[in-house]
């Protein structure tokens, strides 16, 4: 039976982590008072005050003394991404975009889980403040919203390295987990300032006006940094129409979908790090063979009429696709008519394996990719060797780790529940009548966070298919294991007895 | 014998080199693929024009969904212009929407009727500078009508689907929005700012009692 001291800590620090998302809340409340946009002002100015209630009444009746347990800290994750999807749509669901306060959900947890997917409705009408605020919670679910609450409110929590790993980190840059945390933030601002100037001088030289291009990519840049997807306008990256544009946002996807602990090993000017992580090979590896099967695919199809196309269209969606970001330069009804099986497949594929550990792109990772593949070749060699024979296998992320049983079985699991849940989703899909191949198509993107479309997701889509990929959503972020302790917590409550 | 720095570097070197290859290969793969597609691409677009264009009334899901029935022909499109223009040389890009809102500018909390649904027009300068007012939170754009050839991936754009417009008209001409309605979110927001003033002040006293204590 769990403690009521631990319950009482978890809503605690749920309370919290919605403290700090009402916090965030200023930043798009202050742009729509100086654009003097009344309406959503008031709109998120709801929402800031129900997340300042919502902590205080944790704070007045959850209060602990500090001898709880240590199994607080994934509960704690799991639950606070679901109260933060709550107070995360008020803004959304009031600014009358929606057509229920499910659909904003599904946008807020799209938006915290960087996924991308949206429901909205006439975004082209939208207010800037409540524009901003969508692709700030974007910034916010990428960086790890507990990871916020741990660098500012909570210092030296004992249980802050199970809430970080809760939130599917595991680079460890420094030996505390708030340093990390910090420097995680220093960094993603400093990529923030230099990559929104780099989209603002190239969405200049596209012709947008200065004050809407910086608008534009800032937007942009959180939601590519973060391998988020959204973007401030409804034909999403396309509307641009420049090459350089989209050079940049490629560049901010893949530095997006790079391990955190490798930037900071670049930081320092260990430039080994880049070529001996096993999980920049595998990257190297997969991505390679995906853009080279995608091209075989487009070729087989025809689809694109030169090469700068090809890049522009086919390369771009791979990209896009395996860093989880989801922008896109074609239209999402492209995928089923133009693009053929084999670069569909493909894509599907690329989106599967994800990005980096350590990144903020979901999906089954670099690095368990590597080590499922290489385990099958380690099991070769075990049968080839004398019985007796010790064999020590080892790879490289950011040091040298020693292969062991258990963690072996860790990665397969969490690929096996990857794998599982995307077959999961497009079984509900095709419940609904949606065909084989898209249903697959979208459960993937949900899932593994992309927020690549083939047309499926809408506001018209059933209430079941949207919670089924909320729930997809929040597990894919979470990487399952603290949403299977949340499970379990929740199954040894007091109550039961 | 190679030295322990040697044999590193050349561990580096070999780490390098594969690393590259692999980015090469595909690359030159995809180079490679590339013109067995432009070729199969540009002739069925050359047969398409040479078999005559005619004048279409066409929607933006009529132009995604069946894009190459439509590739190569002149079409007319209409709906509203929504902001910004993106003004390059003398050309400029606008978005012009054919979905709902296109037609009836919504208030807030007014039914919604789906997401947007628009296409790219490359248009002269000139007639990019006559829109007065573009789509937006606080504006109504002008609704046009556009006449070009529809291009389902115009090579001389990176292949982009749009159109690329020869002549516009203007149907209406858009406004400013004002007013916009504000529902129930200022009593909202009256009510919960009451509420959480008084769980604050709660909460302070509780701090207040707790630290007394302590001393």
């Amino acid at each position: 039976m769990q403690k009521r001291s631990d319950i009482k800590t978890i809503f605690e620090n749920v309370g919290k982590v919605t403290l700090g998302l009402g916090a965030a809340m200023l930043i798009p409340f202050v742009l729509s008072v100086a654009l003097a946009e009344w309406k959503p002002a008031f709109d998120i100015g709801v929402g800031i005050l129900s997340c300042i209630a919502f902590w205080l009444v944790t704070a007045l009746t959850c209060k602990t003394d500090s001898n709880s347990t240590w199994v607080v800290g994934m509960p704690t994750v799991a639950l606070s991404w679901l109260v933060a999807m709550i107070f995360g749509a008020i803004p959304l669901y009031l600014s009358g975009h929606f057509d229920s306060f499910l659909d904003a959900s599904f946008d807020c947890m799209s938006g915290l889980t960087t996924t991308g997917l949206t429901v909205i409705q006439d975004l082209d009408h939208i207010p800037y403040g409540i524009n901003l605020w969508r692709h700030l919670i974007m910034f916010l679910g990428g960086q790890g919203i507990v990871v916020i609450v741990l660098a500012l409110f909570v210092p030296g929590a004992y249980w802050a390295a199970d809430m970080y790993r809760g939130e599917g980190r595991e680079d460890h840059i420094f030996p505390n987990i708030i340093s990390t945390a910090r420097f995680i933030w220093l960094v993603s601002f400093v990529y923030l300032v230099i990559g929104t100037l780099i989209l603002w001088i190239t969405s200049l030289k596209a012709g947008m006006p200065p004050a809407k291009g910086l608008f534009d990519s800032v937007c942009v840049f959180m939601a590519g940094y973060d391998t988020g997807g959204f973007t401030p306008r409804s034909q999403g990256i396309i509307f641009y129409h420049s090459v350089w544009f989209e050079c940049a946002t490629m560049i901010t996807m893949i530095l997006g979908m790079i391990n955190f602990g490798v930037h900071h090993a670049l930081w320092r000017g260990k430039k080994s790090e880049f070529y001996r992580n096993t999980e920049m090979k595998s990257l190297a590896v997969t991505l390679s063979l995906t853009v080279f099967l995608a091209s075989a695919g487009l070729a087989i199809s025809g689809a694109y009429p030169s090469v700068v196309a090809m890049f522009r269209r086919g390369f771009y969606q791979i990209i896009s696709g395996h860093s989880g970001t989801g922008f896109m330069t074609i239209y999402g009804r492209h995928f089923v008519s133009k693009w053929g099986p084999l670069a569909l497949f493909v894509t599907i594929i690329a989106m599967g394996l994800g990005g980096a550990s350590g990144s903020t792109s979901g999906g089954i990772k670099a690095i368990r990719v590597a080590l499922t593949c290489r385990s099958v070749r380690w099991d070769a060699k075990k049968l080839l060797s004398p019985p007796d024979a010790v064999i020590i296998h080892k790879y490289h992320n950011l040091r040298d780790i020693v292969v062991t049983e258990r963690l072996l079985r860790g990665v397969l699991l969490v690929t096996l529940c990857y794998i599982l849940t995307y077959l999961g989703g497009a079984l509900i899909l095709t419940f609904y009548g949606y065909p084989l191949s898209l249903s697959i198509f979208e459960s993937t993107s949900a899932c593994a966070n992309v927020g690549l479309t083939c047309g499926i997701t809408s506001h018209t889509m059933p209430a079941v298919a949207k919670v089924t990929f909320i729930l997809q959503m929040w597990m894919g972020r979470l990487e399952f294991i603290s949403v299977f302790t949340l499970i379990g917590y929740l199954l040894k409550m007091p109550w039961r007895d | 014998m190679f030295s322990r720095g040697c044999l590193e570097r050349r561990f580096r070197m070999n780490n390098l080199k594969w690393f590259f290859h692999i980015f090469i290969f595909s690359g030159a793969l995809f180079l490679a693929l590339t013109p067995m597609t432009c070729n199969s691409f540009c002739l069925a677009e050359s047969q398409k024009r040479t078999s005559g264009s005619f004048n279409n009334r066409v929607r933006s899901t009529d132009l995604i969904e069946n894009s190459g029935k439509y590739n190569g022909r002149i079409v007319i499109y209409e709906g509203e212009v929504i902001d910004p223009i993106l003004f390059v040389g003398d050309k400029a890009w606008i978005a012009v929407n054919d979905d709902h809102y296109s037609k009836k500018h919504r208030r807030i909390y007014e039914e919604l009727r789906g997401g947007n649904s628009g296409i790219p027009v490359l248009v002269d300068r000139s007639y990019a500078e006559r829109i007065r007012f573009t789509g937006s939170y606080d504006a109504s754009g002008d609704r046009i009508r556009v006449t070009g050839v529809f291009h389902e991936s115009n090579p001389g754009y990176g292949g982009e689907l749009m159109i690329e417009a020869s002549s516009v008209e203007w149907i209406k001409e858009g406004h400013k929005i004002e007013k916009h309605s504000f529902g129930r979110t200022p009593i909202v927001f009256a009510a919960l700012f009451i509420l959480t003033a008084y769980l604050l002040i709660l909460w302070l006293r509780e701090r207040r009692r707790a630290e007394r204590t302590e001393i």
